[in-house]
């Protein structure tokens, strides 16, 4: 067994270059490369509506940015800046104080929505 | 297995040429903010494996340190390279998540606070990085002469003129079960192969990388090719997110959105209408459209080809595959004299894959996927690689690498690199609630959370494997006002292996890099 997988480790070896000369390399191709690409079964899951764009687009990055904050918030809906800091949205955690609005120490969604909308983000 | 570090010097004196202060440690210095690390090579006795279930018991953080020099424009620079391991740490609790091999390359003397950092990373998915470290903009590539295929071989390793060190630090980074990075235990290569696993631990390598180096106040670049910029369009959104800035993401041959381009999808139930001018320059290279055009008249060449994908094809094709509609004449003639292939096969095939028109264009000749302007005798192989622009370059980036790691920059690892895994045949490409990712979300996501962020796309006419008017495509999506700038040559999916197209891609980088920093 060890001594098959050592022969086969040889073989992957030894390579040929362009000018049909081999020689010898310590790096493995397990798979041709061909990328992007992807297996037959999930070639098939392709989307077939059109891709969203505009508004539609904007509302899918607000629907992003909401999941990842309310994941993060739990039932509450709101975060504290140390809160926010161990869920790992460092983001929110730095620029607690000009979301936090109303000085409440805790914020909700939409209180970042605003925030990111202030600073020119699209998301309607 | 305990890792034996020794010191040496001959590395970094090897050419004679390295500073005084650069060599051995001592001196030197200037503005930097931290003192030159003495020179190191490094033995790596662990054995890395690229196999789904692998995974590491004990990562160790330690690297081999090098110094160099390179001539640019007349000017020396000296540079340090730093080649190992550091472990990505999972956030909150700081388990050891996976152990990724990297390369870095830092300008000696540099300042870090405004000093970039630029990251990258090929594709695949399950590609090493090899590829763009060896090709593209390091302080060492190959000249592998594409698209000519009677280089010699293995390809010499040189020094780079184009090399992006003036501009910016450059960290190389191997996806997780490719090169020599490997999952830490609990965890295993797998857990890490899919959409957003694979983007969560590159996040998690980046802030190790800035933790380690006290890299918090340089500005920071994402450089990924291929899927990697698939990764790239999550990571930016995963490290805003994250409370990581990146002043800007250079796509090198983009997929933004796996479905939007027909040879990603079963039974082409897509139109290939991304394709038709990628065709047209293709048959423009050969000869073979006519009028052909002159080699300076080929973007108004191209433009036309765009409007007649768009404005024409696209609807006949629709028609064609929802209910079998014909095509008319004057359609039939205008992809014959953009694309060089007979109407009559447009007719018998109007939605035309692009291994299909690789198979028509030439015959008796085989040209690639990557870089269609590489062509040689015969017909493609039905299994195995069949891109010559692919199997052509391979064994030479495979057999210098190690060689390269070694023997310039002092780490040695028994372990044979994995250059590409199988990771690609298990990956988890659902991303979002699709099947297949569509990732023009999460970069509209990260422009949502840094609207200073840039991005910088990178196209070359002659790829067949990420045709340029699909990727623009995918960008329209974007709002107006998000700063993308597309810029397109020559070339093929690795435009940079191009001696042409590399200097230019190079000065459009530096201009970039600029325009990021307010420089």
């Amino acid at each position: 067994m060890a001594r098959k997988r050592l022969i086969a480790a040889a073989l992957a070896t030894l390579v040929l270059g362009a000018a049909g000369r081999a020689f010898a390399a310590s790096a493995t191709v397990e798979v041709p490369m061909r990328d992007p690409w992807v297996p037959p079964e999930a070639a098939k899951k392709a989307r077939v509506e059109p891709a969203s764009r505009g508004a539609t687009l904007a509302q899918e990055v607000d629907r992003k940015l909401r999941a990842r904050f309310d994941a993060a918030a739990g039932p509450s809906g709101r975060l504290t800046r140390e809160g926010a800091q161990a869920a790992g949205l460092g983001f929110i955690a730095q620029h607690f104080d000009a979301i936090d609005r109303r000085h409440a120490g805790r914020v909700s969604y939409e209180d970042y929505r605003q925030f990111l909308l202030s600073r020119g983000a699209h998301l309607e | 297995m305990q890792p034996l570090t020794l010191r040496v010097l001959r590395v970094a004196c090897i050419a004679g040429l390295a500073a005084l202060g650069a060599c051995g440690g001592g001196g030197g210095g200037g503005a930097s903010a931290t003192p030159p690390v003495q020179t190191q090579a490094y033995f790596d006795g662990t054995i890395y494996s690229s196999a789904r279930g692998a995974s590491l018991t004990q990562p160790v953080e330690t690297a081999s340190v090098t110094h160099h020099t390179i001539v640019l424009g007349g000017a020396t620079l000296a540079y340090t390279a730093t080649a190992g391991h550091l472990t990505a740490l999972a956030p909150g609790s700081g388990a050891a998540e996976a152990s990724f091999f990297y390369v870095a390359y830092t300008l000696d003397g540099a300042a870090p606070a405004g000093r970039p950092v630029t990251f990258f990373y090929n594709g695949g998915p399950g590609s090493a990085t090899a590829w763009l470290h060896l090709g593209s903009y390091s302080p060492r590539r190959l000249a592998t002469g594409m698209p000519r295929t009677d280089a010699p071989t293995p390809y010499p390793l040189v020094d780079n003129a184009e090399t992006l060190l003036d501009v910016s630090d450059l960290v190389f980074v191997d996806a997780v079960g490719s090169g020599y990075s490997e999952a830490v235990a609990p965890n295993i290569n797998g857990t890490f192969w899919g959409v957003d696993a694979d983007a969560a631990v590159f996040r998690d390598f980046v802030m190790r990388y800035i933790a380690v180096n006290q890299r918090q106040s340089s500005p920071r670049f994402l450089f990924g090719e291929s899927y990697g910029t698939a990764r790239s369009a999550v990571l930016a959104d995963l490290l805003e997110s994250a409370g990581v800035e990146v002043k800007g993401v250079v796509l090198q041959s983009a997929v933004l959105d796996y479905n939007s381009n027909c040879a990603l999808t079963a039974r082409l139930v897509l139109p290939c209408t991304g394709y038709v001018p990628s065709y047209s320059a293709i048959a423009a290279y050969y000869g073979k459209a006519s009028p052909n055009p002159a080699p300076g008249a080929l973007p108004d060449f191209l433009a036309q080809a765009r409007s007649l994908a768009a404005d024409r094809y696209d609807p006949a094709v629709r028609a064609n595959m929802a209910a079998g509609a014909m095509p008319d004449a004057s359609l039939l003639a205008s992809l014959q004299s953009f694309t060089g292939l007979p109407a009559t096969l447009w007719q018998g095939q109007l939605n035309m894959a692009p291994d299909s028109f690789r198979s028509f264009l030439m015959p008796g000749t085989n040209i690639g996927r990557y870089d269609a302007r590489v062509n040689v005798p015969g017909t493609a192989p039905s299994t195995g690689d069949d891109d010559p622009s692919s199997y052509l370059i391979t064994p030479s980036f495979a057999f210098r690498i190690t060689d390269y790691l070694s023997t310039e920059l002092g780490y040695t690892n028994p372990s044979s690199y994995t250059l590409l895994s199988n990771a690609i045949q298990t990956w988890n490409f659902a991303h979002d609630g699709r099947g297949l990712p569509d990732l023009v979300p999460d970069l509209a996501a990260a422009f949502a959370q840094n609207p200073r962020l840039k991005v910088l796309v990178f196209d070359g006419y002659d790829d067949l494997a990420t045709p340029f008017f699909t990727t623009e495509g995918d960008l329209a999506r974007l709002p107006q006002g998000d700063d993308v700038v597309v810029r397109s040559y020559v070339g093929g999916h690795m435009l940079y292996l191009d001696d042409d197209a590399r200097p230019l891609a190079k000065a459009d980088l530096a201009a970039f890099y600029r325009r990021a920093l307010g420089t």
